[in-house]
């Protein structure tokens, strides 16, 4: 079924890419490049010859919007399909995504340079490493006792991020960085999604340590 | 984790001539599961003792013998 599918989005893809190059090319030969060299919209005048390429473009979207609806449909029935007392199946491989976390560090350099701070919530992203942990669950039976080290494990991975989180407060209240606000939000910024990452990690590592009597 | 308790259930399970995975089965959780309660390393829920029990036939007061 989803062979036939994806066959199907091969074969409309393949077509509306052919019925483009072919409306280009007559857009080039006959029609002097209209909607294919950069043009100025707000002095467009149609033409008949314009035809082929507005199809052609309106075919693509149409295209676009029933690979994106097919693609949303085909996640939600497979999120129905999948077992609830089984945990979700994930490769471990994606743990290797928690090297985006180093994106965090740009923010240095943004901040440097334009002022600005947003980059520094990339250290979120190191919290995806307890996806190696994840991965290796994968496809694990919850019964009573993986649920009853799930929430052990959550609880002492919030409770390790509450504890950092209470020292970054006080860090904060009691004067650090009080010459300098600016410095204060890029501190408080960086701690918390430090924070988070580690308690997405921890949640995980501490389920598999437990899981694993490691 | 929990209370300290003395586990038999080994002995009742081998009785009933079950290994761990088939009495896994019977009371729907994974092996580890059935391993850690004959270590006396899990203290298992009420249901959960009782499906064992019905499932081995012993009482359950002489499979989970608590001080």
């Amino acid at each position: 079924m989803i062979g036939k599918k994806a066959k199907r989005m091969i074969v409309l893809w393949v077509c509306c890419a052919a019925l483009l190059a072919a409306a280009i090319v007559y857009s080039l030969l006959y029609n002097g490049g209209r909607w294919v060299a950069p043009m100025d919209l707000s002095r467009y005048v149609f033409s008949v010859k314009d035809l082929p390429m507005l199809a052609a473009g309106g075919c693509v979207a149409l295209c676009a919007v029933y690979t994106v609806v097919t693609a949303v449909r085909a996640a939600f029935a497979a999120k129905r399909r999948a077992d609830p007392r089984y945990t979700r199946t994930v490769s471990p491989l994606l743990g290797w995504c928690g090297l985006l976390g180093f994106l965090g560090f740009g923010g240095f350099w943004t901040y440097q340079a334009q002022g600005v701070i947003f980059p520094f919530i990339f250290f979120v992203f190191f919290g995806f490493f307890g996806l190696f942990f994840e991965g290796k669950l994968s496809h694990t039976l919850q019964d009573e006792m993986f649920e009853v080290n799930r929430r052990r494990a959550q609880l002492t991975a919030y409770k390790a991020g509450f504890a950092l989180l209470f020292a970054v407060i006080w860090l904060v209240g009691m004067g650090m960085f009080s010459r300098n606000v600016e410095w204060c939000a890029i501190f408080m910024l960086i701690a918390i999604s430090l924070i988070y990452a580690l308690v997405l990690f921890l949640s995980n590592y501490l389920l598999y340590r437990y899981e694993k009597e490691e | 984790m929990g209370a300290e308790f003395e586990c038999n259930l080994k002995k009742y399970r081998v009785l009933r001539g079950l290994t761990q995975e088939q009495l896994a089965q019977l009371v729907g959780v994974r092996r580890e599961t059935i391993m850690r309660l004959e270590k006396a390393q899990y203290n298992p829920s009420l249901k959960l003792a009782i499906d064992i029990s019905r499932a081995v036939q012993a009482p359950i007061e002489e499979i989970f013998i608590f001080p």
